[in-house]
């Protein structure tokens, strides 16, 4: 069964883009609030082991469906991109937005009673 | 990379040799006979005292090619094999096939020379009477002449849906087997949108892209130029750069994405330059995401699919260096070439020389011949 730790409360991450990085099992994890959900991501950068989380929450930018080549900017806030050398992830899934084969792992959250855990 | 396990000895007689970067040595003269659809321009060609200063801007003042390989700077067209004294129209294709013959070469796949410089023009009106005229001249002076010479159709710059007129008339030919698109002097580069009526007709007629830089850096870079103090500093960086360059837009502007089945060749600038501009652009495309949202998968991995690079000048170093530079980008995408008759030709068994101890034999007969016979559709 997997390992049920607190990580923080949801007074703690009251809006879109709050964050909290807590070691868990000598994991660095930080669990964001997205959009009022709460998202737990390494804090650690697969490029070259970079702290991922302590980036800016970003969007992508990408081309239009019409025409396949005019810019346009999606999924503002959802991506995190780490401080280092802006390579950008998921939040939500921990793939690189450029190329999946690289991964950051992710955690299940849950919330209970206004506490949130991290299932490891 | 495992060597060669074959008892028999391996030579360029046991093999098909292509030859993926040849040339003509046309000049002005050979092409004002097809020009009259270009009544103007041909007038002014005819009435320069140099085209080549004139028209085609092919020298700037400065360095370039003055006092190499012995022969008169300005005239291009000179080398070792120049004996087209005659009128002749057969010339062109027996001094190319006296070349493949002493180098041991099956198929020669042709641009030309001075049209190396068709996108150096002072009037862009020439470069389409230039293009217009050189195809034709290909039509009925060396296409057909002989089976193992093969031509590229050659476009300019100016005006991309001309060049789709050209590809579409010459894409029926069967010994048109690519498209030439010189990229010295290329502005704006490769990448770019305006282009895409030529790469629509280079995938509809089924013939890939070569592109062919010049030596002198005053084309694509003229403040770098007017500091360079002799013809060889140019000429160590000026075709590397330049297909760097075009390399990269190809891929930042997201070609590949636009033109799935183009393929696309690179000339004369040999191959070890590749994989470190492949390394850079992966890597930037991992760290500026958001300024490639044209491309779907890593830089490498549409040239891995896609591109092609010819091999010479290979440059001077030993086989174990050439055999590590080739591991690095992948013999699959390599193509031998020797550039002949220019005057930094490499020769054929002696590349295969290099090669032999270090790839297996089925690798050694795809870069030296196999891989252009698909590239290029060859029979
Ligand atoms: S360590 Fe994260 S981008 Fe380099």
């Amino acid at each position: 069964m997997a390992n049920r730790t607190l990580i923080a409360t949801v007074a703690d991450l009251p809006d879109h883009g709050d964050r909290i990085i807590q070691e868990v099992g000598g994991v660095e994890i930080c669990v964001f609030n997205i959009d009022g959900e709460y998202r737990a991501i390494a804090n650690y950068c697969v490029h070259e082991a970079g702290p991922l989380c302590e980036g800016s929450l970003t969007g992508q930018m990408c081309t239009s469906d019409e025409d396949e080549w005019h810019w346009e900017y999606e999924r503002d806030g959802e991506l995190i991109e780490c401080p280092w050398h802006s390579w950008t992830f998921d939040v939500k899934t921990g793939d690189n937005v450029k190329d999946d084969r690289y991964s950051v792992p992710t955690y299940d959250v849950d919330v209970e009673d206004g506490e949130i855990f991290v299932l490891l | 990379m495992a060597p060669t396990q074959s008892g028999g000895e391996l030579s360029v007689d046991s093999m098909l040799v292509v030859d993926a970067d040849a040339h003509l040595l046309e000049k002005d003269e050979d092409l004002l006979p097809y020009m009259d659809e270009y009544p103007g321009m041909k007038r002014y060609i005819e009435g320069a005292s140099d085209p080549s200063v004139q028209i085609r801007t092919q020298i700037y003042s400065g360095p370039n090619t003055v006092g190499i390989y012995d022969t008169d700077a300005r005239d291009l067209t000179s080398s070792v094999y120049d004996k087209l004294k005659d009128d002749d129209e057969s010339a062109h294709v027996d001094t190319k096939l006296e070349e493949m013959n002493d180098f041991g070469i099956d198929v020669g796949v042709v641009t030309g020379t001075t049209m190396l410089h068709i996108n150096t023009v002072n009037y862009p009106q020439a470069a389409l009477a230039y293009a217009n005229a050189y195809n034709k001249f290909l039509r009925h002076e060396i296409l057909d002449a002989h089976e193992g010479i093969k031509a590229a159709a050659l476009v300019s710059q100016f005006e991309p849906e001309k060049g789709a007129e050209e590809i579409d008339e010459m894409g029926s030919e069967e010994d048109i087997v690519a498209v030439a698109m010189p990229n010295g002097g290329l502005r704006p580069p490769f990448g770019s949108k305006e282009f895409d009526p030529i790469y629509q007709a280079a995938v509809d007629n089924d013939l890939p892209i070569l592109l062919h830089p010049t030596t002198s850096l005053g084309f694509d870079y003229p403040a770098t130029y007017r500091d360079s103090h002799t013809y060889a500093e140019s000429r160590v960086v000026s075709q590397p750069w330049r297909c760097m360059w075009d390399l990269t837009t190809s891929l930042t502007r997201g070609l590949p994405e636009r033109f799935p089945d183009l393929q696309i060749v690179f000339q004369e600038a040999g191959i070890a330059w590749v994989p470190y501009t492949l390394w850079r652009l992966d890597d930037t495309y991992m760290e500026h995401p958001d300024q490639v949202p044209l491309l779907e998968q890593l830089p490498s991995e549409y040239v891995e699919d896609r591109y092609y690079f010819t091999t010479q000048p290979l440059g001077h170093t030993s086989g174990a260096n050439l055999a590590s530079a080739f591991d690095l980008l992948g013999p699959e995408s390599i193509m031998f070439s020797s550039d002949l008759p220019h005057g930094a030709f490499d020769s054929a068994p002696e590349i295969l020389r290099q090669l032999t101890p270090h790839f297996d034999e089925e690798t050694i007969r795809a870069i030296m011949g196999e891989t252009a016979a698909s590239v290029f559709g060859l029979e």
